[in-house]
């Protein structure tokens, strides 16, 4: 219950309370491996005898391993290292993330995204607007402002690490780039799961949703993709600007989609498509208002569903073995 | 810590705002800024911030965070650390480390060890542990001692008035026994939130 200021009251708060001893209750047995819980500074049990390799978040010390993280114990064959829960993101090339711009420097953005340091996007790694792959000019590097502005909100993926560890991104595809017409929403990036798919275009409520690796979440108005290259001509944009205005349907759909992802990342529950859909489905079918879903009842009954919906999870797994 | 409440926020590991304050590279920058609010004490203080005794515990507590945090492994970014005041009732310094602590560690910064602080004092020929504001302001001795809690370490100790050598000693045990006592709670603490991230997360 991080984020969203709740009073329930004392039904809701029993409620609450007998959910989130069903979701414990479950976890374990829905683990086969049991990671073991350690703070930071406790040894982490060995065996001495194999070369254990010691990975991120453990320490040497007087020949024992001990946790310099609080998370969980992770083996994977030789190595031992500890996955902690509400760091930062950890990146690794080819991850699809969703980005602000703070700065523009020389021949480059800065971009935040939820890192120890500024990422960076070249203005070689960025297609031109015209589409021609050629050299980039001294008026390129003038014109860097029409492409993207300070506080853009940009898509693009991991090309790779600096020698310093600050990060290299590259937007060179059509569905990379700017993103207009919605919302970012930022939960803690532990909550995305890296998956095949991180674009997802859902057609009933015709809306975009990226969900990036870092944590930050895009939910906005779909784009066909061949559109997303800026017209030359001014008369054309701004005329094309006062026409195109979001509808309202699709509007209320965004603002419900984002409801429920603040939602479930308040409740600590990993972010799934199938997940979020069902949770804003499931908010429409019952007539709940879309400012209300952010509400102490509305909070409590998706903590009661996602219990059920685990549990019933946990009764097939077991059903069919 | 009885009366006394305080609350930390720790933002980072971020890119380094003030590119001039940014000495060691290959290191962390560690920042610690400590407010009381005005309605903490009795009497409404009129500069919360700005005095000479917010500035040194300031130092203080981001001396003794620097020397758990690892910061060698988060080059170039800056860790701040945030702590104010909400209730003063004596050992507002020991509760604001042992805050500093646990919000470092749900941060996921890595650290050497959890650092935990308290104080002692020795009045009416008896040490006492945890001074309150009215057994602080009596005019005995006060220690504030801060160790690493498993590897045995001291990071901080502080002493007003003075104290013979072996009351010092005795003074000084107690108030590491408090620290340890602490350690064990705050490690309890962490684990169970640890366990209920993870139950909640599937």
């Amino acid at each position: 219950m991080r984020d969203l200021h709740l009073s329930l009251n004392q039904t809701q708060r029993v409620r609450l309370e007998s959910a989130f001893h069903e979701l414990q209750a479950l976890a374990p047995a829905a683990n086969a491996s049991a990671a073991a819980a350690v703070t930071v500074a406790d040894t982490i049990p060995v065996n001495h005898e194999d070369n254990i390799l010691k990975g991120h978040g453990t320490s040497d010390q007087d020949g024992e391993v001990v946790a310099t993280l609080c998370g969980l114990v992770e083996r994977v064959n030789k190595l031992v290292y500890v996955r902690t829960l509400r760091a930062r993101y950890k990146p690794e090339v080819g991850d699809i993330i969703v980005g602000r711009v703070i700065e523009i420097a020389p021949k480059r953005w800065r971009l935040e995204i939820n890192f120890s340091q500024d990422a960076v996007l070249m203005l070689s790694s960025m297609n031109l607007p015209d589409g021609i792959q050629r050299r980039r000019t001294a008026v390129d590097e003038l014109n860097m402002r029409s492409i993207f502005e300070e506080n853009d909100v940009i898509c693009a993926e991991v090309r790779g690490f600096q020698h310093d560890g600050s990060l290299h991104l590259q937007a060179r595809s059509q569905k990379y780039g700017k993103l207009e017409r919605g919302q970012l929403l930022t939960v803690p990036a532990y909550l995305v799961k890296r998956r095949k798919q991180h674009f997802h275009h859902l057609e009933q409520y015709d809306v975009d949703l990226i969900l990036g690796c870092n944590g930050f979440i895009w939910v906005g108005e779909h784009v066909v993709v061949g559109e997303k290259t800026n017209t030359t001509g001014d008369q054309q944009k701004s005329s094309t600007e006062v026409e195109n205005f979001t509808p309202l349907e699709t509007r209320k759909h965004i603002c419900r989609l984002a409801n429920a992802v603040r939602l479930l990342s308040a409740l600590g529950f990993t972010l799934t498509i199938e997940l979020i859909i069902d949770t804003a489905e499931a908010s429409a079918s019952s007539n709940v208002e879309i400012n209300d879903m952010l509400g102490a009842e509305f909070y409590v009954l998706t903590a009661e569903r996602e219990a059920k919906r685990r549990a019933d999870l946990l009764k097939k797994k077991s059903g069919s073995r | 810590m009885g009366n006394t409440r305080v609350i930390a926020a720790v933002y980072g590991p971020r890119e380094v705002q003030n590119k001039g304050q940014q000495v060691n590279s290959s290191e962390a920058l560690v920042r610690c800024e400590y407010r009381m609010a005005e309605f903490s004490t009795g009497d409404r203080r009129r500069k919360p911030k700005g005095d000479r005794r917010s500035t040194e515990i300031s130092l203080v507590i981001r001396q003794t965070m620097e020397a758990s945090i690892l910061t060698n492994l988060m080059p170039r970014s800056q860790i701040d650390i945030f702590v104010q005041v909400l209730q003063a009732d004596g050992g507002t310094r020991s509760a604001c480390i042992n805050a500093a602590t646990l919000a470092l560690a749900d941060a996921g910064i890595p650290m050497r060890d959890i650092v935990t602080s308290c104080s002692a004092g020795y009045l009416c020929s008896t040490p006492l542990l945890d001074l309150n504001y009215i057994e602080d302001s009596a005019g005995g001795a006060d220690v504030t001692v801060g160790v690493l809690a498993k590897m045995d370490k001291v990071t901080l100790l502080q002493m007003d008035a003075k104290l013979p050598m072996d009351t010092f000693e005795n003074v000084m045990g107690l108030a590491i026994e408090g620290c340890k006592a602490i350690a064990n709670y705050i490690r309890e603490v962490l684990l169970v939130n640890t366990k209920q991230l993870e139950c909640q997360r599937g």
